[in-house]
């Protein structure tokens, strides 16, 4: 009875503490707060918005073509009519889910490479090294750029290609933190006391990069917003009709000048929200991991 | 890269005849030396280089080399007009943010640092050019670097603003300047948040030195430790990151060239990975590689001698 209050009494402090400390990141990491939000705000439109907004984004509707944002079409008509509302909403949903492979495969191969390369080192690390250093000279867009235009544009290529500029990134993080923790006391106990390789790999160097991987996962998904965006406004990425915000905002492009903004403002707006919320994620993640920053 | 190329999945031979024979498109295969090996055409391919030649563009059917030399200076003049811009105001912004840190004005540089990653350049471009062009008419069209009825300036640098002012001619830097400005303010959003958090977080690093302790245990007024101790020393870390800085810019000057239509490098490979455009694809890329590559190394050379520190 007494020990039972007791540990409520506890369990109570202990949360109260814990919504304190939550309360004080969120004061000392307003990014971190801002990002949490929007990207609740973008998962909403992305899961929710398709079953609000019933209209089909492909249904084209020549009698509405080019009207500008109404009470039935809160966004507009694009040049053939169709509910940009509603191919909003989808290509939100469309890019976010491209956008988490990008960043899945990116982080995760990139991470497991660097791993590898890290704690076996010798020759197979070098060789992969200067590998890395070719794929790091040609700046990252470009890269994707061209082997999308090589490899023809589909969902899978971007991926690819993405995934290819963007990993060396993390290959070379996750590879210097494993050298230097390759050399620390408990790697060395492990090795000691006859621990296998591939489990000094899973349960000590693994646990030990998480931080790390999380904090690029976020930066890459930030980079691959635009990108895969700046590929389809190119023509290069996904293409039309699919509702893409990218290709959304190409598609609008020629009636900006001409006074339709309605077009391509929207698919844009989203775009930019999108790419906030993962800066502002990643930025915070890196400054809370980064003990230059902390304080 | 050149054999990523060759495997474009397009046939330049269709684009080219037009309704094609079976003749007609062994005749063209023939004439590009398409039908001999791949590792032929490379060797042929490496030994052009060398001399120079960059091979012939079948979109515009003339030598890529001199497509190139043609574009390459609307590119360089949006380029400088970009960067100078995004320095101008990246610089003392960050320093600004890095001064207060965490205080409103941090946080609200911090903000923008991170709004100017996130806007998409191309989607900055068209809402420029509907406010200034469509809405307040102080744009011109965005089509190329000079109205059709503006003169050019005799081709001195290839740079319009550089050249009207050296033939004195008023009336061609003014409209020359009038169509950078919205594709400079766009290439410049785009830089300026990187050059903006940079100085940040290495402004922050410089003034945690003890040095600096130093200087204000001495008395220095904080202003003047700022603008020239702290200033001196992080401009070395800044100066090293430029070539990342570069790889934006390349990014940045296919789609803001796209939007603006500006007749530069990045438009020709817009055109040519479009069009399937073997060699000019090659060329660019072989182009961007090597100056990104030569800025890196620049870089590092002037790193080692700004600062002493490194020096082995």
């Amino acid at each position: 009875m007494v020990i039972e209050t007791h540990r409520s009494a506890t369990s109570k402090r202990m949360r109260a503490t814990r919504l304190r400390s939550a309360s004080r990141s969120a004061r000392q990491y307003p990014g971190l707060l801002l990002g949490s939000i929007l990207l609740a705000l973008i998962l909403l439109v992305a899961i929710a918005g398709p079953l609000i907004i019933r209209s089909n984004p492909l249904d084209t509707m020549p009698r509405h073509a080019r009207a500008g944002p109404s009470a039935e079409f809160p966004f507009g008509n694009d040049a053939s009519g169709r509910d940009i509302l509603s191919r909003v909403v989808h290509a939100v949903r469309l890019d976010l889910a491209v956008v988490c492979v990008v960043a899945l495969v990116a982080t995760t191969g990139g991470a497991l490479i660097g791993l590898l390369s890290g704690y076996v080192g010798g020759l197979a690390d070098q060789i992969l090294m200067r590998f890395v250093d070719i794929l790091m000279a040609f700046p990252g867009f470009l890269l994707a750029l061209t082997v999308t235009a090589v490899l023809g544009n589909n969902v899978k290529t971007i991926v690819f290609a993405l995934g290819v500029a963007y990993s060396p990134v993390i290959i070379r993080v996750v590879r210097a933190q494993v050298l230097s923790l390759r050399e620390a006391p408990f790697i060395e106990a492990a090795r000691a006391i006859g621990t296998p390789t591939w489990e000094i790999i899973v349960f000590h160097l693994l646990p030990n990069t998480w931080s790390i991987v999380l904090a690029h996962a976020a930066l890459f998904s930030a980079w691959a917003v635009l990108d895969i965006a700046g590929l389809s406004f190119l023509g290069l990425g996904i293409k039309p009709p699919t509702p893409e915000l990218g290709a959304m905002t190409a598609e609008g492009a020629e009636h900006m000048v001409s006074g339709r903004w309605w077009m391509s403002v929207f698919p844009g707006i989203f775009i930019m929200l999108m790419a906030l919320t993962f800066t502002l994620l990643g930025d915070s993640l890196r400054d809370m991991l980064d003990p230059r920053y902390r304080k | 890269m050149f054999f990523l190329t060759h495997f474009l999945p397009g046939n330049p031979i269709l684009v080219r005849a037009g309704v094609a024979t079976a003749e007609s498109v062994e005749l063209i295969e023939r004439q590009l030396g398409l039908d001999r090996p791949l590792s032929e055409q490379y060797f042929e391919y490496m030994r052009n280089l060398a001399r120079g030649d960059l091979g012939k563009s079948w979109v515009t059917n003339r030598p890529v080399r001199d497509d190139l030399r043609d574009r390459l200076p609307a590119s360089i003049e949006l380029a400088v007009y970009g960067t100078a811009l995004s320095l101008l105001l990246g610089l003392p912004l960050g320093m600004l943010a890095a001064v207060k840190q965490d205080t409103l004005i941090d946080h609200v540089a911090r903000l923008i640092g991170a709004l100017g990653v996130s806007t998409p350049a191309f989607w900055l471009g068209l809402v420029l050019l509907y406010v200034f062009f469509f809405l307040l008419k102080w744009a011109p069209a965005p089509w190329g670097r000079l109205s059709v009825a503006v003169a050019e300036p005799p081709l001195v640098t290839g740079l319009l603003t550089l050249d009207s002012l050296l033939a004195g001619n008023r009336e061609a830097f003014a409209n020359a300047l009038g169509h950078l400005a919205l594709p400079s303010i766009t290439l410049a959003a785009v830089e300026l948040p990187v050059v903006m958090r940079l100085t940040r977080a290495t402004m922050i690093d410089v003034l945690q030195q003890d040095y600096i302790t130093t200087a204000r245990a001495l008395g220095i007024p904080y202003r003047r430790i700022v603008l020239t101790d702290a200033l001196q020393n992080s401009m070395i870390s800044i100066l090293t990151v430029t070539g990342l800085i570069f790889a934006f810019l390349i990014a940045g000057s296919v789609l803001v060239e796209r939007v603006f239509s500006w007749p530069g490098v990045g438009l020709y490979a817009y055109r040519a990975l479009t069009n399937n455009d073997f060699a000019a694809i090659q060329a660019f890329i072989i182009v961007t590689t090597l100056t990104y590559i030569l800025v890196n190394w620049v870089t590092d050379i002037l790193y080692g001698v700004v600062d002493p520190r490194i020096r082995t």
